[in-house]
């Protein structure tokens, strides 16, 4: 999955470096910024660098967002407001050679320093529905509670760093199916055994997103599923305004309808049809 | 089809076949058997050849019997069991999502 691409995509015309503050402050948790350092480094140092508590001059900064597609800015003030000058103790850095060929893109850099490290333990972020309208609905079902959970744990995870705004997770009733069968393969009627199918169900909503982007999260839950759990999807498309208008008229083009009718001619084949009936009329009564 | 077949099993399984090569022939004349508006005379007619189909036709016929052992009483639809072999199954893991039911 690549979320810096479509929040890239989404967040298009915002000036990013706002998410990250000015460079002045030491404001990125992975201590990223434009300094000295060469590239490689910079990105070793944020790779072997234990995560620091996110200090009060970092939440500060992310709190003045009002933009907030991608920014876990409630996580953030979720965190122990820390002052800025507690010690933490650093590790050494040990510098490690990157792989060939790797390009950093300064873009998924600047979206790396807003992420909050660990937060897939924490609630997920639900981002504020612009309008409202539903676009997807998933339905996750499974024979046990665990793996569902985590699977719509998951997904809501995937949706805020996709950007998609959902409804919480919702509980759908258990579903329980009983079956009572003798013990035995010939009668003992009295002596039986109850064997049950529980079929767990959790619900998301998402609201207001792209159809390209929900397309993405959709693929991205497919491409990860959990064993055990099975997955219902219903999409809701958008469709122009003046949709019916213009579905009439495609079809009303095409049948053969409009033509004001000949009364001239509507005359005519009446007067036809009396002569030849007269003449049938004629022809049975000669023949009878 | 049990490891060693059933001649019940056997007959269903002519019957199913049989069902299904007719189906459309006995729906058309059901049809008319069973349409008010047409002539009475058509009508009877057509109820004289339904009675000529034999039962390897009759959808009545066809009867669900276990896939194991060929029984044809006390077995569940969904697994295509009958009770024994659903409760051996069961209890070997062999069927996803059913446990032992306890509350």
């Amino acid at each position: 999955m690549k979320p810096a691409d479509t929040l890239a995509k989404q967040t298009a015309g915002t000036n990013l470096n706002t998410l990250v503050g000015p460079k002045s402050q030491d404001t990125s948790p992975s201590n990223f910024d434009s300094s000295s350092d060469a590239p490689a480094a910079q990105q070793t140092a944020a790779v072997t660098q234990s995560p620091e508590p996110i200090s009060k001059a970092q939440t500060a900064d992310l709190r003045g967002i009002t933009d907030t597609s991608g920014t876990p800015s409630r996580q953030q003030q979720q965190q122990p407001a820390e002052s800025s000058t507690s010690p933490t103790p650093k590790r050494e850095v040990t510098t490690v050679k990157p792989l060939r060929g790797v390009r950093i893109n300064p873009e998924e850099r600047q979206w790396h320093a807003t992420v909050v490290h660990g937060r897939g333990v924490l609630e997920p972020y639900r981002h504020p529905r612009t309008h409202g309208v539903p676009v997807a609905f998933i339905q996750f079902r499974a024979h046990s509670p665990g793996p569902i959970q985590l699977a719509a744990h998951f997904a809501s995870h995937a949706a805020a760093s996709l950007g998609i705004p959902i409804s919480g997770v919702v509980s759908l009733p258990t579903r329980r199916t009983l079956w009572t069968v003798p013990r035995g393969p010939f009668a003992h009627k009295k002596s039986q055994e109850n064997f049950e199918r529980r079929v767990h169900a959790r619900a998301i909503k998402a609201f207001d997103a792209d159809a390209e982007v929900v397309d993405r999260w959709v693929r991205y839950l497919e491409a990860h599923a959990l064993p055990g759990v099975g997955m219902r999807v219903v999409r809701w498309h958008r469709l122009p305004v003046g949709i019916g208008r213009s579905h009439l008229q495609s079809v009303v083009g095409r049948m053969r309808l409009g033509r004001p009718t000949d009364k001239q001619k509507v005359k005519e084949l009446g007067h036809r049809i009396v002569e030849v009936e007269t003449q049938a009329a004629k022809q049975s009564d000669a023949s009878a | 089809m049990p490891p060693r077949p059933n001649i019940r099993v056997l007959r269903d399984i002519k019957a199913r076949q049989g069902v299904v090569d007719n189906e459309i022939a006995r729906r058309a004349y059901l049809y008319v058997a069973r349409n008010q508006t047409l002539p009475a005379q058509v009508r009877y007619r057509a109820q004289l050849q339904l009675n000529t189909f034999g039962r390897y036709t009759r959808p009545t016929t066809v009867k669900n019997r276990c896939t194991v052992t060929g029984r044809g009483r006390g077995v569940i639809g969904e697994f295509g069991l009958c009770r024994y072999q659903f409760r051996v199954k069961a209890l070997a893991g062999e069927l996803p999502g059913i446990q032992k039911a306890s509350w």
